[in-house]
Parts: structure tokens; sequence; C-alpha cells
């Protein structure tokens, strides 16, 4: 075979193959995360831990209940507040913020929205 | 057609009056719907402004007390009397561990994306892109836990002494992978943002790289490149502006990471050629010391989070204007 034709092919396996390997790194992560939670928390599941509030120290009982209402409740009240601020004001951007006359208006709230999300 | 002239002569009576009714009414409502839609916008940026001010507030004492010397001193003794702080090995611990996360995040989170969308057997997309997508669900404080418990003995047991060993009396290499090896280093840090952010890289590179029209692919193929070929001369080129897009995102996020990077790092505020060395990041180090900190120590460390704040936007601003400049190239 030509040499170019040779080269290039081997090229493509190796990417190919580098490829798949990024595949299975990824993948390999959440499967060893997934287990190590699996093996040390399927033993702590009980009914106990749904409808218990945690316990003092030194006690054996109790659960999680406030724990996972809190959880809740915050995230109710984040989506409730932030949803329809965040809605509306990616709505004004969209069908207001852009005149004909000034193109890039849009342009302060835009990257200011994108950064705060790394804050 | 009797009926409908009679009902054409009902509605040309009603017209005008229903008309302008019904038009005032469109208009206010259109009118309230600017108005509270811009309120949004607007609130948006006043919470952004009202940060900065209270963070530039309680940053006061210290802008006061160190000046610019806090971005290059490396010392921090909030405990000596007067107290000294510098944001140095801070900033160091944040930029080096954000660079190392990407150096690993985006060549493997850009090759999952090539592997879903060029390589991978129909059946297994599905599966493998939502176990990516799981990775960006787990919550921080687990990868926290998992670090701490799991990755940084394996680690320290296994990676790290090789590396050591294969770079060993290399001259610069030599001393960036110097020992000894530890559960809480740099380079963990580094590794566990990188899996973090590696959904992000791999979720957006592969929406855009759906976008590609199958027409360019194919010609691409029929005049017999390689899938490496069509990828780096077809897709990668079409997509960049997507793809640079999903990088700083993952960026901004490996900037600003705390609790998982606060459980690994070994919060230590010295400077280290090695990354198999404990360091420290800015959110970090605000996590571990906020609570128990007052006065000009406190102040401090809410310099360090406008020094954050500050950084992060530069580096976002700085990946824009690159983009900016490659659609300029393109352009030409």
């Amino acid at each position: 075979m030509n040499p170019i034709y040779a080269r290039r092919r081997r090229v493509d396996i190796i990417v190919r193959f580098l490829c798949v390997a990024a595949a299975l790194f990824g993948v390999t992560w959440l499967a060893l995360i997934l287990f190590t939670l699996f093996y040390n928390g399927l033993a702590g599941i009980s009914v106990q831990l749904f409808t218990q509030n945690t316990p003092p120290p030194g006690s054996n009982e109790g659960g999680l209940l406030n724990a996972i209402t809190g959880s809740v409740i915050m995230t109710m009240i984040g989506v409730g507040i932030g949803a329809p601020l965040g809605l509306f004001a990616g709505t004004y951007l969209a069908e207001y913020g852009r005149s004909p006359a000034k193109p890039r208006r849009c342009c302060l709230p835009r990257s200011a929205t994108s950064s705060s999300a790394s804050i | 057609m009797a009926d409908m002239a009679v009902q054409s002569d009902v509605m040309e009576a009603a017209g005008p009056y229903d008309r302008a009714r019904a038009l005032d009414a469109f208009k206010l409502g259109d009118v309230t719907f600017y108005w509270i839609t811009r309120a949004c916008a607007i609130s948006v940026l006043l919470i952004l402004g009202g940060i900065i001010l209270s963070l530039i507030a309680g940053a006061w004492p210290a802008i006061k007390q160190y000046g610019f010397a806090f971005l290059w001193t490396a010392r921090w003794a909030p405990s000596a009397d007067p107290p000294v702080l510098g944001a140095l090995g801070p900033m160091y611990g944040t930029l080096v561990t954000s660079f190392i996360a990407m150096m690993i995040a985006i060549p493997v989170g850009l090759g999952i994306a090539i592997f879903l969308t060029e390589l991978c057997p129909q059946w297994l997309r599905r599966p493998i892109g939502l176990a990516i997508e799981l990775l960006a669900g787990i919550p921080s404080i687990i990868y926290g836990m998992w670090g701490f418990f799991v990755l940084g003995p394996f680690l320290a047991y296994t990676f790290q002494p090789f590396m050591i060993k294969l770079f060993d009396g290399i001259p610069v290499l030599g001393s960036i992978f110097a020992g000894p090896p530890s559960y809480l280093s740099l380079f963990n840090a580094a590794l566990i943002l990188a899996i973090m952010v590696l959904p992000f890289i791999t979720s957006i590179s592969v929406d855009v790289f759906k976008t590609v029209p199958p027409v360019l692919k194919e010609a691409a193929y029929g005049v017999g490149c390689t899938t490496w070929e069509v990828v780096r001369n077809v897709v990668i080129p079409y997509t960049r502006v997507g793809v640079i897009g999903g990088v700083m995102l993952a960026l901004g996020r490996a900037l600003g990471e705390t609790m998982a990077v606060t459980f690994i790092i070994g919060n230590s505020f010295r400077i280290s050629s090695s990354i198999f060395a404990p360091g420290t990041t800015i959110s970090a180090a605000i996590a571990s010391e906020f609570a128990e900190s007052d006065g000009l120590h406190q102040s401090g460390l809410i310099l360090l989070g406008l020094l954050l704040f500050v950084l992060t936007f530069f580096v976002l601003a700085a990946a824009r204007l690159m983009l900016l400049r490659l659609e300029k190239k393109a352009g030409n």
C-alpha cells in the first residue's frame, strides 16, 4: 500500500482507540463513584431514614428526615424565585434586548449573567 | 350566502369599536410584559452589582491595610500581630488546579464527544451519554468525600510514586513531580475537578457536533477522508465556537469549585513547585476559614473572594476575546 495511505490509516486507528479510551475513562469514574456509594450506603437505607429526624449524639435511632425536608423546601423556594426571574430576563434579552439601533446593547446583561454562573 | 352577508354586516357594524378596544387591551398587555421582563433583566444586573459592592465593602479594611502587596505576599498568618495576609498561595493553587484540570478534561471530553457522535454504535450512545451526564449530577460533596477516602489513598500508593520515580533527576519535570506522595495534593484536586467538568465539555460538544450538516461529513468521507480527518477538518472547524463556549463554562466551574476541592487539596498556604504537594485554592481557603474568622482576617477572606471574582471574570473575558479573534480570522 502507498505509505501515505498507511500513515493516514494508522493515525486514524490511534485516534479512534484514544476516543474509545476516553469514553471508558469517563464511564469508569461514574462506575467507581456509584460503586463506592452503594457499597457503603445501601446498608444504611431503611424506613427510619425517611421518617425520623437526625438523632442526638450517642443515640442509635433516627433518620435524615429534617435534612431531606430542608433540601426539598430550599430547592422549591430557590426555583420559585429563580425560574420566573431568569425566564423573564431571558425573554427580555431575546425579544427586546437586540434593537437594530444598538445591536450590542444586550452584551452587558448577557456577559454578566454568564459570568455570574461561575461565582 | 345570505347567512354570511348577515354576519359580515354585523361584524362591520361592531368593527371599529371592538378593534380599538382590543388593540388597547393588547397594547396594555404588551407594555406590561415589556416592563416586567425588563425589570427582571435589570434586577439580574442589580443583584450582580450588589454582590460586587458588598464584597468591596467587606474587603475594604483589608484593601486599606495591604493594598496591592496582597497580590504577591506569599505569607498567610492571620494570628500574627498584626495579621499578615497574602493571596499568592491561594491564587497559585486556583490557577494550577484549574490548568491541570483543563489539560485532562479538554482532550478527554472532546474524545468522548467524538466517540459518541462518530464511532459509537447507535444502541450504546444513549447509555454512555447518560452516564456522562450523570457525572454532572453527582453533588460536589460526594466528589470530595470520594476523593478523600478512595482516590487520595489510591493515587498516593500507585500513581504518585510511579510519576515521582519516572521523572526523578530530570531538571524541570523532576521538581514538578517531586515527592513525597500524599493523600491531599494539588494533583488530586485537579483530577477530581477534571472529572467534575468533563460532562460540561462533553455534552456541549456532542450537542454542537450534532449540528454539523451530514452533507458536509458525507462529502468528506466521499473523497476518502478517514474518521479522524473528517473530525479534524470538518466537524471541529464548523463547531469551534460552541466547543470553546463549553470549555469556558467548564473553566468557570473549575475556578470556583469549593466543596470537593476543600476536602482533598490539603489547605496549605505554602507554594510548592510539586503538584503532589498540598496547597489551597481561593474558594477552599474561604470555605475552611471563614466561619472562625473576624476583623481583618475575615476582611482578607472577603478580599480573596473579590479576587476570585475578578480572576474568573478576566479568564472568561480573555477566552471570549480569543473567541472573537478566532471568528474574525475565520471570517477573513
